[in-house]
């Protein structure tokens, strides 16, 4: 054995540490994770603690109750995107979740949060599966909650559809789409990678259709409503719809790294239609054809959800495996080669164009001409105008090379 | 008001973290990847202490962890099978003749030692996972032959065997 050679190998390691703010945050990191996961001891079990007039009679309480009156900041932030099987994941679902929950006070903000935490359980089990991780029991779980939050969510729009049908089918609009995208990527993800989130899947789609029967349940009522009370749901809707697409906009500069520019440029011109769907709604108004318009904005608005719910679950899957979201070749067959990101892609033009995505608030319609953006060959616009959005995870070979 | 678990574990980070750290990028060349999984690591570690578990040394302990948490990260990343993380063993022999004349010595004096180094972190990854474990924790973390026995639990037999193939077909891809 050539002993020159072996010391070049060990060269090859040098000059690879942390630095000091990295090690202190990690230090810190663990010190708090400590704090908040104190030993157990055998007294502690059977201790009776009085916390704010409360008995809390097992220290697993106690260290909630601590959780949140102390502040972790950094646990808590470390853990946002914590999936099944991560250390943190039981400081996500168990500290942060129910933190949030308890700040939630009004109708409205329980809603969100339970759809946001519904929406949750499916980006994980999206982000397991491209990672070949989703195993039954997993998936089971997941399921559970999944269901749990959104028939939360659905019950709260269900009984205000009578009440208040406009803000009810703003809701159930967006929940609907959104619902709808998680199971297309789901499955879409887990044919990929052989294995499937079905089970999950059908749980969506279930969740799905009770949705939309209390959409439609909300829009006949919002039919029969006063003329006051019908304008004000046609400005809900297209208000929401408009910022669906800014939040969208943003973020899809945000996470241009997770996508091929193929699927850039779908996405982009997503965008695009999107907006001139808000646009023709503006103009609908303009005329006073008030059932248009409110179509159209509904339109719009469940389009930019979709656009959003695949922008984010796209980027998280990117983050956890570097895989880039790409689309299938011409010939249908799957393209297998690892892309692995480079962080060059960008939206084409999309970064001069956001000022005119978004539509102003004069009320005057701004049509947008995005002709620039070519369209590929099998992406030919469907009825509606929309580009469907096959989303395929590649998975091949690795080509990384070593690079610090 | 720290407990002596705590301080033991906090001890074991100051001593074993940048280790660790390096251990990690040398092996998964991703270098956030390998902070998170060094994360991981020590905060997995605080859970088995609070189950009630004891460690007598450190070091080999967290290696361990890290070394579980690679093999995951690496069977997520690319699915690979099993047999494609072993090399083909039957041509390794057939690899280790070719480089056993050892006339490739003359050349080596002769490169540059900044271009060699830099080809040799180029062709890590292309090692096996077997022989990238086997010669990650010889020349970068600097362990015995035993210690890496112990720490990937096979023989120490097996883990000459990997070394030496390890770096044979390190010193092909170098084309040494």
């Amino acid at each position: 054995m050539n002993n020159k050679f072996n010391t070049y190998i060990k060269k090859s390691g040098e000059n690879i540490s942390l630095t000091r703010a990295e090690r202190e945050k990690m230090k810190g990191m663990l010190r708090e994770y400590m704090a908040m996961k104190p030993l157990r001891t055998p007294t502690e079990v059977s201790a009776e603690i009085s916390f704010w007039g409360f008995s809390l009679l097992r220290p697993v309480a106690a260290v909630l109750a601590l959780a949140v009156f102390a502040s972790s900041a950094g646990i808590s932030y470390a853990a946002r995107s914590a999936l099944p099987g991560d250390v943190l994941y039981a400081i996500k679902t168990e500290v942060n979740e129910p933190l949030k929950e308890a700040l939630a006070i009004s109708t409205d903000a329980k809603q969100e949060l339970a759809m946001s935490v519904a929406g949750e359980r499916l980006k994980e089990a999206a982000t397991l599966a491209a990672q070949g991780r989703l195993d039954e029991n997993t998936e089971l779980e997941l399921r559970a909650s999944f269901e749990e939050h959104a028939r939360k969510a659905s019950d709260n729009m269900g009984q205000r559809s009578e009440t208040s049908p406009g803000r009810s089918a703003e809701a159930a609009v967006r929940f609907e789409a959104q619902l709808s995208e998680y199971e297309r990527v789901l499955v879409e993800v887990g044919s990929a990678k052989g294995g499937s989130a079905s089970t999950l899947a059908s749980s969506v789609q279930a969740e799905r259709e009770r949705v939309s029967s209390i959409l439609v349940r909300a829009q006949v009522r919002a039919e029969s409503g006063t003329t006051a009370a019908k304008a004000e749901a046609v400005a809900r809707m297209r208000d929401a719809a408009k910022k669906g697409l800014d939040d969208s906009v943003k973020l899809s500069g945000e996470v241009h790294a997770a996508f091929a520019s193929s699927s850039a440029e779908t996405i982009a011109q997503n965008l695009a239609h999107a907006s001139a769907t808000i646009s023709a709604g503006e103009n609908f108004l303009g005329i006073d054809a008030e059932p248009q318009a409110l179509g159209a904005f509904q339109n719009a608005l469940s389009d930019t959800e979709k656009i959003h719910v695949l922008l984010q679950t796209s980027s998280r899957i990117h983050k956890s495996t570097g895989l880039l979201i790409t689309e299938p070749n011409k010939d249908g067959s799957d393209n297998n080669k690892l892309r692995k990101g480079n962080g060059n892609e960008k939206f084409p033009e999309q970064s001069k164009e956001k000022a005119s995505l978004t539509t102003s608030t004069s009320g005057n319609s701004e049509r947008t001409n995005n002709s620039e953006t070519s369209t590929d060959a099998e992406n030919s616009p469907d009825v509606n105008g929309r580009t469907s959005f096959p989303l395929v995870v590649p998975i091949s070979s690795p080509t990384s090379s070593v690079s610090y | 008001m720290e407990t002596k678990e705590e301080r033991a574990l906090l001890e074991a980070f100051d001593t074993n973290a940048d280790a660790l750290f390096r251990h990690a990028s040398f092996r998964i060349g991703d270098r956030e990847r390998a902070y998170d999984l060094t994360q991981e690591t020590f905060l997995k570690a605080w859970n088995y202490l609070r189950g009630g578990g004891t460690v007598a040394h450190y070091k080999s302990f967290l290696y361990r962890i890290l070394h579980n948490l690679i093999i995951d990260e690496y069977r997520k990343k690319y699915s690979v099978s099993l047999d494609e993380m072993l090399e083909d063993e039957a041509s390794a022999p057939a690899v280790e003749a070719l480089l056993s004349n050892d006339d490739g010595r003359e050349n080596e004096e002769r490169i540059d030692e900044r271009v060699l180094v830099e080809k040799i972190r180029s062709h890590i990854p292309e090692l096996p996972e077997q022989y990238r474990v086997a010669v990650t924790l010889r020349f970068i973390d600097d362990f015995s032959i035993g210690e890496i026995a112990r720490t990937i639990g096979v023989s120490e037999n097996v883990v000459s065997v990997r070394l030496h193939r390890g770096i044979a077909k390190l010193r092909a891809l170098c084309q040494i």
